[in-house]
């Protein structure tokens, strides 16, 4: 009976403890979202926290006006289309062979680009920039998506390779044995059973391909080739900031990102699912 | 022969695309970056060759220091912090018995999805002496205790550490999730029909399970740490003074503040030296469990 | 197995078609002129370069502050001035934003800089030795713009070599101590003349839980600023002598003012948040009557004096409350603030060099007009100013008549040309505001950094 009572006790310390670090996780977004409908007073002074008492509109009127906010919408999203998929597509392949495939130079290659989660980026942005130039795409979004696309195949492929590992090897003998050549098996048996890596692998490459503002501000020179977070320097003056306008555009730059995220983790839960039952 | 040379080809297929990008996009710029660590370059003019001297003025750098201090508080933290939490979130949303797990999943990971700088500028004002929210409720629970946790040379790095530490659990805590619901059922069947607490089968089926993505998580943990730039760069610039420098705001400062790029170069390859001692120490440390099916 | 293969082919296929779309999707938005307030066409398809030939249309590309409307507005008055000086050029502007001059110097480094771009002396420096900036002597000369500057801006034309890089866009800001006036007469304290009554309404505004300094050491420029103002009330130098080699900072001087800064501080000058608050926050503080006092350059005056926020409760001190009492009259005009040649410069490599040093020269000139036209700039840098549109405000018209005696200016640490110190002094000013740090400590950190 005390055993009981401890037990829900426990239960709801723990449910408390939940839901305060939810609250605490759900804040940023509440707070941004308040933001872009205060003034600075408000921001820094008179109500700091709370519920804007006043909606103020034009930072969205200012934020949709500033800057050409439907080119810079459809830049992020072809670029962050362009990233996960060349990125997934390359990381597959490699992480598949690296992780299940008989080669001398497997772990090497492996761990050749694992390092570069290390390369701090702020130091290549020089060679990198000549880089874009001399492969003449200096004026194009591929400036970025090659970039991006290279800078996240080390987490991708080191994600993927994980679960490559997790997959009991009877799986691809019996394929071979079938007569199934490389291509198939990869495609077609080994694929289906790492989805759930798919999913979550692309979502993580989505968030950084649209989130990234670092790399875009240096390379991208064109008006016309800007993504949604550089609409930011619109109002971030040499001595005066405009944080309500800011508030805006990056309520505006975020909902997506939220969405595509809520969305995926949905499909991300089912494919766990199906994952277990073929391997239970 | 044949079957041979066409694995062969295979190999190729799937890894030289791979390959080739990132030899030129990532390699080929960090090497340039250490060969020009020995020479005296403002990253415009030409350079001159100086041998290891930009190495000794480092080795004798007061900030450089304090910045790889900075960077192991940070990596600490993060490990402590993200992959600890992480877990314990990750076994308690795998369980099914939890209501509104899929909420709590979700909510989580909210700080991931948002920009650093939404993330750094709310803590910045959380922060705050005097609007701030945790002054605050220390006042309100009658404490007269006041801390300025940005403004100290020696909390400064810990707040900043936090920052980032809480907005990207959520990394982990999904990568683990995702590795604890690959290990098939009849594992814990198994451990259950032996007599297994949930605590035990949660030490001796699940954790040695996730080699492999601890491996990761610690390597994720420890290079974030280490490299660690964008919350000093949103929220302190460094500061006060050079406090929260960190070996990729040292770089950064040399390369664009002071115009000394050839220095910036070679803390930069001392960075990427700490990167991969540190993953070598893992992969060595953090045993591999062998896969039994 | 049929039905496999086509999805793979499917995957393939949408790779190729989104990366040719990637890649498409330039040409497509170069040839597309877009809504947006900015005219966009890239600065390669401009013509060949033939000076003289006005009637060409020519695109010009400028990289320069384009975000509050402090940089706005006076941007807009020079294009529209510019349009009617010189038709034939189209303006492609590229937004600057506040990255440490990063961009800037990446675009140097690979070769590509924008035809026109804003500079300040440390980058005049830097792209003068790289030869990437071009000499805008005959330009000047041209359109005898050294004529139509008043004798204190010529330090912002003339680079310390003698020769012009860069047209300055803006005055001689000096950098002010301002005060909110019901702060002090509420609080029965007294507005301070020199250093011991400025120590002492340090005490008495901390004693009533009021700020007494308002400072922004979110950004690191501040502390130098002050510790400059600290200087200048005996070494009307003050850090630019540092840069020039003139002086050393082992001088008592620069000892004295550290010894003095650490001892405001100490004093409870700032409040504890002052290093993660930023010049908005630090002006709403002012404003909201939370902090007595504020520092900050000529250029907030438009704003503090505005009756929307402190209006005529607003009064500037300038550097005066730094000086001991028995200098405090004999140094009351030595500035701190100013600057060397800094402005508007054309890229050495420009396609249209000529034009382009022709643009630059009047728009700089014109976009001067344009901060005194719009935003009331209360020191013009051109020896006849037109009228500003709204008129100056109380503060304003204070600064208009003293400004006359002003004896000497120093630099913002913008102005330093000498990186290395530049950044050491204002890491280590930073230092000296957290109160943990001896002097001994500042002169030798100061002094390594010039090794």
């Amino acid at each position: 009976m005390r055993g009981k009572l401890v037990n829900k006790l426990v239960r709801t310390l723990l449910y408390v403890f939940i839901s305060f670090y939810a609250i605490v996780s759900l804040y940023p977004m509440v707070w941004m979202i308040f933001n872009s409908f205060k003034n600075n007073r408000e921001i820094f002074e008179t109500n700091v926290f709370g519920i804007p008492k006043v909606l103020r509109l034009e930072n969205y009127i200012k934020a949709v006006h500033s800057f050409n906010i439907l080119r810079f919408f459809e830049n992020s999203i072809i670029v962050a289309v362009c990233t996960v998929t060349v990125t997934l597509f390359l990381s597959l392949m490699f992480s598949y062979a690296t992780a299940r495939m008989k080669w001398k130079l497997a772990t090497v290659s492996r761990i050749y680009v694992t390092a570069g989660m290390f390369i701090p980026v702020q130091i290549i942005m020089i060679p990198l920039v000549i880089l874009a130039r001399n492969l003449h795409i200096s004026n194009s979004l591929l400036s970025l998506i090659i970039p991006y696309a290279a800078f996240e195949l080390p987490f991708s492929s080191i994600v993927l390779y994980g679960f490559y590992r997790t997959i009991p090897n009877e799986i691809e003998e019996a394929a071979t044995i079938d007569g199934a050549n490389i291509y198939r098996v990869f495609f077609s048996i080994i694929m289906p059973l790492v989805k759930s890596a798919i999913a979550s692998v692309l979502i993580f490459v989505f968030l950084f391909s649209w989130n990234e503002f670092y790399m875009a501000l240096i390379i991208i020179s064109n008006n016309n080739l800007m993504t949604l977070p550089l609409g930011l320097i619109n109002f971030q003056g040499q001595f005066q900031t405009d944080w309500g306008a800011m508030a805006a555009t990056m309520t505006i730059a975020s909902l997506p990102t939220v969405i595509v995220y809520l969305f995926f983790s949905e499909q991300v839960e089912k494919a766990l699912t199906v994952g277990s039952a073929v391997k239970g | 022969m044949n079957k041979n040379l066409s694995y062969k080809i295979s190999v190729c297929v799937f890894t030289l695309p791979t390959l080739i990008l990132f030899t030129v996009v990532v390699c080929n710029p960090i090497l340039q970056t250490i060969y020009k660590s020995f020479f005296d370059w403002d990253g415009i003019s030409a350079a001159s060759f100086i041998n290891i001297q930009n190495y000794v003025k480092l080795f004798h750098d007061s900030d450089f220091f304090t910045a790889s201090n900075n960077g192991l508080i940070f990596a600490a933290f993060l490990v402590i912090y993200q992959t600890g939490l992480a877990t314990i979130f990750a076994i308690l949303f795998a369980n099914k018995d939890l209501k509104g797990r899929k909420f709590f999943k979700s909510a989580y990971f909210i700080p991931v999805v948002l920009s650093v700088t939404v993330v750094s500028m709310l803590w910045l004002t959380v922060y705050n002496t005097d609007n701030g929210i945790i002054n605050k409720v220390l006042k309100l629970m009658g404490s007269p205790y006041r801390q300025s946790w940005l403004s100290n040379m020696k909390t400064g790095i810990y707040a900043v550490a936090f920052v980032n530490a809480w907005q990207y659990m959520g990394i982990q805590m999904i990568l683990i999730f995702a590795a604890i619901k690959s290990i098939p059922e009849h594992y814990y069947e198994a451990a259950s029909i032996d007599g297994a607490s949930s605590f035990q089968k949660h030490i001796h089926v699940t954790m040695p399970m996730l080699a492999e993505t601890y491996k990761f998580c610690l390597v994720l943990a420890i290079t974030g740490g280490l490299k660690a730039f964008e919350n000093m760069y949103i929220m302190t610039q460094g500061g006060p003074g050079t406090a929260t420098y960190t070996l990729t705001y040292l770089m950064y400062s040399a390369a664009f503040r002071s115009n000394q790029y050839g220095y910036a170069c070679s803390a930069a390859t001392i960075l990427v030296v700490q990167c991969l001692v540190f993953t070598i120490l893992v992969n060595r440390f953090v045993a591999r469990e062998k896969i039994k099916y | 197995m049929v039905q496999r293969y086509s999805k793979l082919m499917c995957i393939v296929l949408t790779l190729l078609l989104v990366l040719s779309l990637a890649a498409c999707g330039n040409s497509a938005n170069t040839a597309t002129t877009d809504a947006s307030s900015v005219p966009a066409v890239s600065s390669s398809s401009g013509t060949t370069a033939s000076s003289g030939s006005a009637s060409q249309p020519v695109t010009i590309k400028i990289y320069t502050q384009y975000s509050s409307d402090d940089e706005k507005q006076p941007y807009d008055y020079a294009a529209a001035a510019m349009k009617k000086l010189m038709p034939n050029v189209s303006l492609d502007l590229e937004v600057e934003a506040q990255d440490d001059n990063q961009k800037i110097k990446t675009y140097a480094a690979a070769g590509n800089l924008p035809d026109i771009f804003a500079v300040t002396s440390d980058l005049v420096t830097l792209f003068k030795k790289s030869n990437n900036i071009l000499q805008l002597d005959s330009y000047v000369k041209q359109y005898g713009i050294a004529d139509k500057l008043t004798e204190t801006s010529q330090s912002l034309l003339f680079d310390q070599d003698g020769h012009v890089y860069a047209v300055p866009n803006v005055g001689q800001w000096a950098a002010n101590l301002f005060i909110n006036k019901d702060l002090f007469t509420q609080n029965n304290i007294k507005v301070p003349t020199n250093y011991n009554e400025l120590l002492a309404a340090v005490k008495a505004f901390k004693a009533k839980n009021i700020i007494p300094l308002a400072i922004f050491a979110k950004e690191k420029w501040p502390a130098v600023q002050m510790f400059d103002m600290l200087v200048t009330r005996t070494q009307p130098l003050g850090v630019v002598g540092l840069d020039t080699g003139k002086t050393q900072i082992s001088d008592y001087v620069y000892k004295n003012a550290a010894t003095k800064f650490i001892e405001l501080v100490k004093a409870g000058l700032i409040s504890k948040d002052a290093f993660n608050t930023s010049a908005d926050q630090a002006l709403q503080q002012l404003y909201t009557g939370k902090a007595a006092m504020f520092i900050g350059g000529s250029w907030a005056m438009s704003d503090i004096g505005d009756p929307k926020n402190l209006g005529e409760k607003a009064d500037i001190l300038y550097s005066v409350p730094f000086a001991d009492a028995a200098d405090a009259d004999a140094t009351k005009w030595n500035m701190s603030g100013g600057g060397f040649n800094q402005g508007f410069a054309v890229s050495a490599v420009s396609k249209n060099k000529d034009i382009a040093g022709q643009f630059a020269v009047q728009f700089g000139y014109a976009f001067a007009e344009g901060r005194v036209v719009k935003r009331a700039d209360p020191n013009p840098i051109m020896k006849n100013p037109p009228p500003p549109e709204a008129g100056y405000n109380t503060m304003q018209k204070k600064y208009i008549a003293d400004s006359a005696s002003f004896t000497s200016m120093t630099a913002f640490p913008w102005g330093i040309t000498n990186a290395k110190l530049g950044t050491a002094l204002q890491d280590d000013c930073q230092k000296l505001l957290t109160g943990d740090y001896t002097v001994d400590q500042f002169v030798q950190d100061i002094s390594n950094s010039l090794k």
